[in-house]
């Protein structure tokens, strides 16, 4: 038995749609249900749909074999995983945003709201600006525009929310695709498995 | 031995008997009754892989750590011209989770094998390890490892210092894509390193990729140190239980050469985790070469020792008798080699195989 955690969402529904089309289909996914956890005993697959920030908890922890993760969430959360494969969708950007016109005088902390306190703190850690984090949850963009902020760091995937706002990037930080990971554990005692599935995702790791 | 380890909690009948293993082959306890200054600590902080440690002072105002590691102590309490020193430790060290930040005391169990000549201390040593998981559990894996391949082909191919530590990052996570994007210009250089960190499972093929990947004399050396350990794990009965995954590379400002990780089925990070770290010696001014593993056996707790299904063997609900009668009664009971839980009541909270009404 394979257990496999999807980020709930329309990249998990995308990637189930692929691995349903390799051999690893459970019906029940496609029912309208409020389920989070989803066996086909016939096919070894058990599949759970989490919050797609807590996809590499669960992986890391031994909760699932392998999921399916944003990189922006690696590179925040650093899970001691195995990273397998990018699998080339999902594609997003992470950068940092503001008002438009906005233009950092340089004077004092520079005020960051985000929900990836780490990534900021690195990037602006690279390019020697003391900075304020402010960490938020959600609904980043309100930040700058309340005043909460002087800009945010957050993902962009076309710039939509943003303009929508009244905001605009000032710079990219790092671009992010959604990415395989397998547990360490799970790996060495699972790798079979786990190499069906990589090769069947559409590139095998090798 | 069985009567009285029988009472025994999974955790301490796992230390006795691998401290009973690590006597059988020549090993002395290290008992770590002092503590050591927060500096060794802290020049060694990336050994250790601890972002900081308890600290207090001493009577005479020196700074000193909480034990979070028993390696550098007995390195640093290692004679520079003692030939060979074969120690075990059983101890409880002190280190903060990452993710929680939040300080943790988790007993500890290993091995140092200093000094000592040839191959015969990684031989051991790994077998050592090879014994300590299989008494842990039968469901195991010992992935194994020679730290110095990924960086000598990196060497080789003239790989600028400053993407080395990426590099070495992504082999450790088996991130072939980044490999790729780090290495994409360098083409030779990215295929070998790519088949370096996803090998074969079958360490017989894996012994063969690696000696295709490392063409030169040092490279050779490296994979024949590789294919010696296997033949020892073979031998000792451990083939099928061994992997070679050179994703395991240890900080390599400390450790050179062989290098291990054991898992067990279920659990999910490495529970013992070993190498040689012939550069922390020197870094400590020791002349000799050593290797050791550490096993968290705390972090197995919870996963080894499983449900119970009683509390107890019997419950003996006393009522309104004596306490003299009840321990009488307790006595008897014990005498017979039962556990027993002696309450006034029986709420129904305990489970029990049989309860008993004086």
């Amino acid at each position: 038995m394979i257990n496999i955690a999807l980020p709930k969402g329309r990249l998990g529904d995308s990637v189930y749609k692929s691995l349903e089309a390799i051999g690893y289909e459970c019906p029940e996914m496609n029912e309208d249900n409020r389920k989070l956890i989803f066996e086909n005993e016939e096919k070894g697959v058990k599949y759970i749909l989490v919050k797609p920030s807590d996809v590499a908890v669960y992986v890391e922890h031994g909760a699932a074999d392998i999921g399916i993760v944003g990189y922006d969430v690696i590179k925040e959360n650093e899970p001691d995983v195995f990273e397998l494969l990018d699998l080339d969708i999902g594609k997003c950007s992470m950068a940092v945003a503001a008002p438009k016109g906005f233009e950092d005088t340089g004077r004092g902390p520079l005020r960051v709201a985000t929900k990836y306190p780490h990534i900021a703190k690195e990037y602006y850690m690279s390019i020697n600006r003391q900075i304020e984090i402010i960490t938020l949850h959600g609904s980043i963009e309100l930040a700058p525009i309340v005043g909460l902020s002087d800009v945010i760091v957050d993902i962009v995937e076309t710039g939509a929310t943003l303009r929508e706002n009244g905001l605009e990037v000032c710079s990219y930080i790092v671009k992010s695709s959604a990415r395989v990971i397998a547990n360490k554990s799970s790996y060495h005692f699972k790798r079979d498995s786990i190499e069906k599935i990589l090769s069947g995702l559409g590139e095998k790791a090798l | 031995m069985e009567n009285v380890t029988s009472f025994l909690q999974w955790e301490d009948k796992i230390s006795i008997e691998l401290q009973r293993l690590y006597e059988l082959y020549g090993y002395d306890r290290y008992r770590m009754e002092k503590f050591e200054p927060y500096d060794m600590y802290m020049e060694n902080k990336r050994f250790i892989n601890a972002s900081s440690v308890i600290t207090f002072y001493d009577a005479d105002g020196k700074l000193m750590a909480l034990k979070p590691d028993v390696t550098l102590s007995v390195v640093k309490n290692t004679n520079p011209d003692e030939k060979m020193k074969k120690v075990y430790y059983l101890e409880n060290v002190f280190r903060m989770d990452g993710r929680t930040r939040e300080y943790r005391e988790l007993k500890q169990i290993g091995l140092e094998f200093i000094g000592g000549d040839g191959f015969y201390p990684e031989a051991e040593a790994v077998t050592m390890a090879a014994k300590s998981m299989a008494a842990i559990s039968g469901d195991f894996v010992l992935c194994i490892s020679n730290c110095d391949i990924v960086p000598h082909i990196l060497e080789q191919y003239d790989v600028p210092a400053e993407v080395r530590e990426d590099i070495l990052t992504s082999v450790r996570h088996k991130n072939l894509h980044r490999l790729a994007e780090l290495l994409g210009e360098n083409t030779q250089c990215c295929d070998l390193i790519k088949k370096a960190a996803v090998l074969p499972e079958d360490p017989e093929r894996a012994l063969e990729t690696l000696g295709e990947i490392c063409s030169d004399r040092a490279g050779q050396e490296c994979v024949s140190e590789l294919r010696q350990v296997w033949d020892v794990l073979k031998s000792e009965g451990f083939g099928d239980k061994t992997v070679i995954d050179l994703s395991i590379i240890n900080e390599t400002g400390y450790y050179n050469g062989i290098a291990f990780h054991g898992y067990i089925s279920g659990q999910p990070g490495a529970v013992l985790s070993g190498g040689r770290y012939d550069s922390l010696m020197a870094k400590m001014g020791k002349s000799q070469r050593a290797l050791g593993f550490a096993i968290y056996i705390g972090s197995l707790y919870g996963h080894m020792q499983g449900e119970r299904e009683y509390d107890c063997d019997v419950l003996l609900v006393y009522g309104e008798a004596g306490p003299e009668a009840v321990l009488r009664r307790v006595g008897e009971l014990t005498a017979e080699g039962r556990t027993v839980l002696a309450v006034e009541r029986d709420c129904g909270e305990y489970r029990a195989k049989e309860k008993i009404s004086l």
